[in-house]
């Protein structure tokens, strides 16, 4: 037992280990202090280029994960065969042995079956590599029960753009910053704690913000200006911003289009590019005033807009096909959409423009680039909706007008990992689009392999939110099997994932569900065998994930010794491998998704078992060299460098990128054919168009059938995901918000409706209904409510953490009809009615 | 004779009974490869993976990071270069 201090400790006192935090998905290094083999405090790695030293209230409070005295240290298996919520499972400790025998058993049983009849939620981001392991044991039924929120239309775009996985505005270079519902740099998104650092030195040289977000978020509390919108119509004030450039002020970067883009290669009748006998893609030569192939044209020399008849076809370029439909979307047109007045969309457009500096070059380390000071940057809020596709592209769109793409000032992409863009040439001169980065694009399929629909979704993503649709209405969709066992791995879809009265229905058909995690969840409490992991002060991981500005592995190392008997997640995947015979195919896709079939000295022996300690040193090995093994990662913690300007300005060189994005057009076509030769009707294909427009979401559409406002949900640095929400540390700081304490509605709102703060309210959407009390504040749309994911677990372990029934998701549909039909990207708002069912003080 | 590592993973590795070797092989082109790589069930690695002049479109051929392009059999192999060959892992889905 460790020594106890009743006096402060000092700093000088124990050891200081370098490592990584595990409270989020981005990994800051950390510095952990250990005095006689107990952790006591953290603190930001001052030398790792990526946090700067700093470290969100997440990762100040990760010493609650690992000393949680609720966490689960042993094995365990239900006793109870009754389930449902609120139901004891009757845990009872078990040994390894049994449980392994168990899993594997009845895993097994199910694989020699129809291995597809597994169902595997697995959010554990930092060990991506591990996210093969479904696909080995021979399930297509993969899926984070998190991603179709946030990521699914964004991940597909920023691959299909520039080979990037995600994106963020140049915090080194850019003036004049519009955040569209995301809080990168204040709050959340990518690595928030070097990123808010990044965020304040920008702004003290005297960067701009414009925050545009139905709530008074904290990146709109600090901006410069605040503008609410109303959920979902972000979109229709950046195509309101786009008609300003294109019809009004005739400004845009005609260079960066002509010679950068595909925008100037011709469009025919149909939607495709007009190409010659040979394939070529044809721009409109000014010179000669007929079609010639892109790359024997100067860019000077290729139209830019227009529309042309050549041998009875009827040709625009694909800028001008963008500028045709941006006519009718007038500021005025879009006020009526965004609430958003006319005059504040032309008055941003023109700060944008004139702040973007076209035509203007800075010389960075010798090399002269477009320099581009203005920037769009969004995320969730701003996407995650039932367009979701077209809301992406439209925002890469309204940067490319200003030529800001990968550029200093500008929007630039960020990479999956430490691999950089993924660069290979496509045709006609462009970047090869990369909708995926985690898997190989799955091919179409009649009947359906997996209940998510991947194989419906050619760029598609995370479209979890559909096992609950193809599971329930199997006929609909030709699904020929039921699936009957469900892993768990750091997975809460009974929380995470929308209509939870749906994902009860499935979680009561299993026959056997297995949850691999950290602590009990709502979903866990459905488990039939719990395998405890290790904490990531517990556990060995190279860690490399979206890193905004810099590039290189930290290592998250043990800096205590395990307690209790638990078990890497790595090494119980591996034992459940080798268990049911396929450790062979286990090692071979480790050797592929690890990089070492790249150099095969490295490569895992099929046949033999690896710790995770051999694994990770073979990781670190591969990449940096055998002088850069596990052992140097464990004294210097990281190999984090910022990214040269090379790797961050145009990595791909002279390749176009896609103004006009025929391959989404060209994919969906594809995809009818398909569907429509397998007899599937009904099908969503109107998202799969090679440019973006506005077109009402369901949820606007909602509005008619009397569901009068609009329902958000927000979150704040306090919390990642479901896991956070269960630490007293964290829930204690969010208690002491009003703004997570209730239903948050506009004062004015309230009023008019005799609502008071305090007072209970209930949420009706079309999908379901909450309760909560009412929070009258100015900080928020009066057409719009919002709940806070900081109030809504209802199960908790933990004494010092209040359970709340006011869970959002409820409120989600689910369903196909609230999900982007070419990305799978999932409608994160909703349209609710709002009463008043009893006034403050008064019990309900 | 070109020399090159090949690299079998998976269903493959099980036919060609090796995980990683180098080979020298009579010829230049991917196909002239995989023509003298014997399977276990008695033919060779072409006959597994090509299909009427054309990679099958459940396995894939990776030389030196980038997929082989199911056309471009007659793709000439450089001596050094690494060749993994794997059968398409379809289920590797989600995100």
């Amino acid at each position: 037992m460790a020594a106890t201090h009743s006096t402060p400790i000092a700093p000088s006192e124990g050891r200081w280990i370098p490592s990584t935090c595990g409270m989020c998905l981005h990994g800051c290094g950390i510095k952990v202090q250990v005095v006689d083999g107990v952790a006591v405090k953290i603190e930001g790695d001052a030398t790792n280029p990526d946090n700067l030293g700093k470290l969100c209230p997440k990762g100040n409070a990760g010493l609650a994960r690992l000393y949680d005295p609720t966490r689960v240290l042993w094995p365990m298996k239900r006793t109870n065969p009754e389930k449902g919520p609120g139901v004891d499972p009757g845990w009872e400790r078990i040994s390894w042995e049994e449980a392994y025998e168990t899993v594997a058993r009845e895993l097994d049983r199910v694989r020699k079956d129809d291995a597809r009849k597994l169902l595997c939620a697995i959010g554990d981001f930092q060990r991506i590599l591990l996210w093969g392991w479904p696909a080995v044991f021979g399930s297509p039924n993969f899926f984070t029960s998190l991603g179709n929120y946030c990521g699914g239309s964004y991940h597909p775009v920023n691959g299909s753009l520039d080979g990037s996985f995600a994106a963020i505005n140049d915090y080194e270079h850019c003036n004049y910053w519009i955040q569209i519902g995301s809080g990168d740099g204040f709050s959340s998104h990518l690595h928030l704690a070097g990123s808010s650092k990044r965020m304040a030195d920008a702004r003290m040289r005297g960067m701009k913000v414009i925050s545009l977000d139905p709530r008074c978020s904290i990146a709109s509390a600090k901006a410069d200006e605040w503008i609410p919108i109303l959920p979902g119509t972000d979109r229709a004030f950046v195509l309101g911003m786009a008609h300003v450039l294109v019809h009004e002020l005739r400004r845009y970067d005609r260079k960066f289009l002509r010679e950068h883009t595909n925008a100037p290669y011709l469009v025919d009748e149909k939607g495709y590019q007009f190409r010659d006998e040979q394939g070529q893609a044809l721009v409109w030569d000014l010179a000669v005033h007929e079609p010639r192939p892109w790359d024997k044209v100067a860019a000077d020399n290729m139209a830019l807009e227009g529309s042309y008849h050549y041998e009875g076809r009827e040709l625009r370029t694909g800028f001008q096909v963008w500028m045709d439909l941006l006519e009718s979307h007038s500021p005025e047109k879009m006020a009526e959409v965004t609430t958003v007045p006319a005059a504040t969309i032309r008055r941003i457009a023109r700060e944008f423009v004139d702040a973007a500096q076209i035509g203007a070059t800075v010389e960075i380390g010798n090399k002269r680039y477009p320099y581009r000071p203005a920037a769009l940057n969004y995320y969730r809020g701003s996407q995650s909706h039932a367009n979701g596709l077209f809301d992406n592209l439209t925002y890469k769109l309204f940067n490319m007008l200003v030529g800001n793409i990968d550029v200093p000032g500008g929007h630039l992409g960020v990479p999956l990992d430490h691999r950089g863009f993924f660069v290979s040439p496509g045709e006609d001169g462009m970047l090869k689009p990369e909708p995926h980065q985690l898997h190989p694009a799955p091919p179409f399929k009649y009947p359906p392999d997996s209940t998510h629909l991947m194989e419906w979704f050619p760029i598609g993503f995370d479209a979890g939110q559909l096992n609950a649709e193809t599971i329930l209405n199997p006929q609909r969709f030709g699904l020929e099997y039921q699936p009957e066992a469900m892993m768990l791995y750091h997975s809460n879809p009974w929380w995470n994932m929308p209509e939870t009265n749906k994902i009860e229905q499935i979680f009561r058909r299993m026959k056997f569900v297995v949850a691999i995690d950290i602590h009990l969840t709502e979903s866990t409490q459905w488990a039939d065998i719990f395998l405890p992991d290790r904490t990531f002060l517990e556990s060995t991981l190279l860690n490399c994930l979206e890193p905004p500005v810099v590039t290189g592995h930290s290592l998250r190392q043990p800096v205590v010794e395990p307690l209790g008997d638990t078990r890497d997640a790595y090494e119980i995947l591996t034992e459940l491998a080798q268990r049911m015979g396929f450790l062979d195919n286990w090692n071979d896709l480790l050797n592929l998704v690890c990089g070492f079939t790249a150099k095969p000295q490295n490569m895992l022996d099929p046949e033999k078992r690896y710790s995770t300690e051999e694994l990770f040193d073979r990781f670190a090995r591969n990449i940096y060299g055998d002088d850069h093994d596990l052992d140097w990662f464990r004294e210097h913690g990281h190999a984090v460098r910022k990214r040269t300007p090379d790797e961050t300005y145009m990595p791909y060189g002279k390749l176009r990128i896609p103004f006009y994005f025929e391959f989404i057009k060209r994919t969906g076509d594809e995809l009818r054919v398909n569907l429509e030769a397998a007899g599937v009707a009904g099908w969503p294909y109107e998202n799969y168009a090679p440019l973006p427009y506005w077109k009402n979401s369901p949820v606007i559409d909602d509005g008619k059938r009397g569901y009068d406002f609009y329902a958000i949900t927000f979150k704040e640095p306090l919390h990642t995901f479901a896991d956070t929400l269960v630490m007293p540390w964290l829930s204690e700081v969010s208690e002491k918000d009003p703004i997570h304490q209730g239903i948050l509605l506009n004062a004015a709102t309230g009023k008019r409706l005799g609502i008071a703060t305090g007072d209970r309210v209930r949420l009706t959407s079309p999908a379901g209904s909450i309760e909560g009390a009412a929070q009258c504040v100015e900080g928020i749309h009066p057409q719009v409510v919002g709940v806070s994911n900081a109030i809504t677990r209802e199960f908790v372990t933990n004494s010092g953490v209040r359970a709340n029934g006011s869970h959002f998701n409820r409120l989600l549909a689910g369903s196909l009809d609230y999900t982007d039909g070419a990305t799978g990207g999932l409608e994160s708002s909703a349209r609710v009615r709002v009463e008043k069912i009893a006034v403050a003080g008064w019990a309900h | 004779m070109p020399e090159v590592r090949v690299i079998a993973l998976g269903e493959v590795r099980r036919q060609v009974g090796f995980s990683q070797r180098e080979i020298s092989f009579a010829g230049a082109t991917v196909r002239e490869l995989l023509r003298s790589i014997a399977t276990k069930q008695g033919g060779s690695l072409e006959d597994l993976l090509v299909c009427e002049n054309r990679l099958r479109g459940d396995y894939a051929v990776v030389i030196e990071g980038l997929a082989l392009p199911a056309d471009q059999l007659e793709r000439r192999l450089a001596g050094g270069e690494n060749v993994v060959t794997m059968a398409v892992i379809r289920h590797l889905s989600g995100g």
